[in-house]
């Protein structure tokens, strides 16, 4: 072995050694590789580095989200929820009690006042269920948006990320995470909520209904007395006497049950995303930096690196465009058409499901309301009555089968559209004209 | 091959590992069985390390450039072409200027702190090998003067109505290592 190739040999031991250092941290104390805290400094292979950056991000945002989003977004989701509450009890009570009035009065023994209450409790605890539901959705993401922008600034930008890769690129890694996990926690939030918030909500209608019912009926019939037999006012104090409490006993139902529904749904996102979140905003960013981004300062006219920067930022643009292209294409093609077919057949299946359970009770309801208040068949006030007894109910059915299958549609053309994009890349060799470029020439 | 790069390149490697560990560099076993990789290999090793190093911007800036492009100015004086190079730190003997079919190309070694064990805190200052090439305008004859003085290289070509001269093209910054190497 002559001298030169023995020194080469060991300064290609020397590299593999500091490569290995500036991967895993370093592993003794004092070093660059201490500033990452206890344990950074493991010895690990290819990506290890990323990895402890990625563990020690995780658990800040983790402990920041928990923090900022399980508190604050219960408090601005009760107030959504408590105008859809109000807005419903304005809106729908009077027209329950109506139909529920009616029903009771169907009973073998005459009228039920047993009857009016289940029926009443039921049929307007499942119509607020939907509203708060309906609230909660529409409500979730700004309710967790600001907290969720700021607990990830604060959370990557006191980390060693910030320490290690700047400010500018701590910002952009925060505002990755967010973006990834909003979509996440807002469908959490409003799952655990679906879940925990149904009984609760009727519980609480069912107590109110029968505090308050049998009182406000006798107050009702003796207005009604007094006011020449009109049923609407019976009906209308019936509403105000019931009203007030549904809306209060049911605001302090939903207030106590969604801290414990935005918590677990919150947990349930953090679980399921929060890792792949954090991994891949910091590996995107890492690679931004080594393919082009972040060039190191050199003398005038560029060094040792300056060609090789140039040149993987110049190739990376179009890999990425004809990426977008190719999977753009993909989605065209298959999703489109897939999609609305698919749509359209769910929405007929909601459609008759909806017509089999819903249709026939409405009509009878609508009927049996016309016989009670007289004046003879009015088709349009029949066809008010039917349309509002199965109009929510099948707008959230179809709305909630929608959404999911969409989801669904989506997530599986979109990973085969970037299989099969990233596949002919390869393919085409796009990949390895990136690769050659890293490197020196 | 030049030793003397090789020893640079090396004291490059012991100095991220001295800023990432805090510690030197352990002492280098000797060579394994395995068949010692090519000069390229390991220039390649050598910028993905620097790569790789340059990520962390706390690293980046306690670590200085490696190889570079030195700044120069080009001045007529009287029939003389004076070139004015910027190449602080670099000792005469590790300067080579060649002038050939029409291209003047000033290479050479700027030596860091050999050697040493300090821990760099700030490293702006680049060093290892340096390429500059320069198309002459002119028809210049006969050898190039060269004299170094406080960190200026001063290259002077004199004037030759008869030299026919033919245009190269200008090598690219990233050739320096290579070229140093050979």
């Amino acid at each position: 072995m002559t001298m030169a190739t023995h020194e080469v040999q060991q300064l290609n031991q020397a590299i593999q050694a500091a490569m290995l250092a500036v991967r895993t941290g370093g592993p003794l104390p004092g070093g660059f590789g201490s500033q990452f805290g206890a344990g950074f400094g493991k010895p690990g292979g290819d990506g290890a580095w990323e990895q402890q950056l990625s563990d020690l991000v995780r658990e800040r945002v983790r402990d920041a989200i928990r923090e900022r989003v399980s508190e604050a977004a219960p408090e601005r989701l009760v107030a959504h929820a408590r105008k859809r509450i109000r807005e419903a009890v304005r809106r729908r009570l009077a027209d329950d009690i109506r139909v529920a009035l009616i029903e009771g009065q169907g009973g073998p023994e005459g009228f039920d006042l047993n009857r009016v209450e289940t029926k009443l409790s039921e049929r307007f605890g499942e119509a607020l269920h939907d509203r708060v539901l309906e609230a909660i959705r529409e409500g979730a993401g700004e309710a967790i948006r600001e907290r969720l922008n700021s607990a990830c600034r604060e959370a990557v930008g006191n980390s060693v990320v910030a320490q290690q890769l700047g400010r500018d690129e701590a910002e952009q890694i925060s505002s990755k995470i967010r973006e990834s996990l909003e979509h996440e926690l807002r469908d959490r939030i409003a799952g655990a909520a679906r879940e925990g918030l149904k009984e609760e909500i009727r519980d609480r209608v069912d107590k109110s209904v029968r505090e308050r019912l049998p009182e406000a009926i006798q107050a009702g019939l003796s207005q009604m007395q007094s006011g020449g037999g009109d049923p609407e006012r019976l009906i209308a104090v019936v509403r105000d006497r019931l009203g007030d409490a549904v809306e209060e006993r049911v605001v302090e139902g939903v207030k106590e049950r969604l801290r414990e529904a935005v918590r677990a749904g919150v947990e349930k996102a953090l679980e399921d995303r929060l890792q792949t979140a954090v991994r891949s905003a910091i590996s995107e960013r890492l690679m931004a930096r080594q393919f082009g981004a972040g060039a190191p300062r050199l003398g005038p006219g560029g060094g040792l690196f300056a060609g090789q920067q140039h040149g993987a930022s110049a190739v990376s643009g179009p890999m990425v465009d004809s990426l977008r292209e190719r999977i753009a294409e993909g989605l065209r093609e298959r999703a489109a058409e897939d999609m609305s077919e698919r749509l359209a057949l769910l929405i007929k299946e909601r459609f008759e499901s909806a017509q089999r359970e819903r249709l026939g009770g409405a009509v009878r309801g609508a009927l049996a309301e016309q016989i009670a208040l007289g004046g003879g068949f009015d088709p349009d006030h029949i066809a008010e009555a039917v349309r509002d007894r199965i109009a929510d109910h099948l707008c959230d059915t179809v709305a909630y089968g929608v959404r999911e299958r969409l989801g669904e549609i989506l997530r599986e053309h979109l990973t085969a559209s970037v299989r099969n994009a990233v596949a002919q890349s390869a393919m085409r060799g796009e990949s390895a004209a990136g690769s050659s470029t890293v490197g020196l020439h | 091959m030049h030793p003397d790069l090789i020893q640079i390149m090396r004291d490059q490697v012991c100095s991220i590992y001295r800023t990432v560990t805090g510690a030197d560099m352990p002492a280098v076993g000797p060579a394994d069985a395995e068949p010692a990789p090519s000069v390229e290999e390991v220039t390649r090793s050598f910028a993905a390390l620097e790569a790789l190093a340059r990520i962390s911007p706390t690293l980046a800036e306690r670590i200085p450039p490696f190889s570079f492009t030195p700044q120069l100015d080009v001045f007529l004086d009287g029939e003389d072409m004076l070139i004015e190079v910027a190449v602080p730190g670099v000792e005469r003997e590790d300067v080579t200027v060649e002038c050939a079919h029409g291209t003047l190309v000033i290479s050479g070694i700027r030596r860091g702190r050999r050697g040493s064990n300090e821990r760099t805190y700030s490293g702006e200052i680049p060093y290892g090998p340096f390429y500059r090439a320069l198309s002459i305008p002119l028809p210049m004859g006969g050898e190039p003067v060269v004299d170094l003085d406080h960190g200026l290289l001063r290259v002077r070509l004199k004037s030759s109505p008869t030299n026919n001269q033919t245009q190269e093209e200008m090598p690219s910054s990233s050739t320096t290592i290579t070229r140093a190497l050979t």
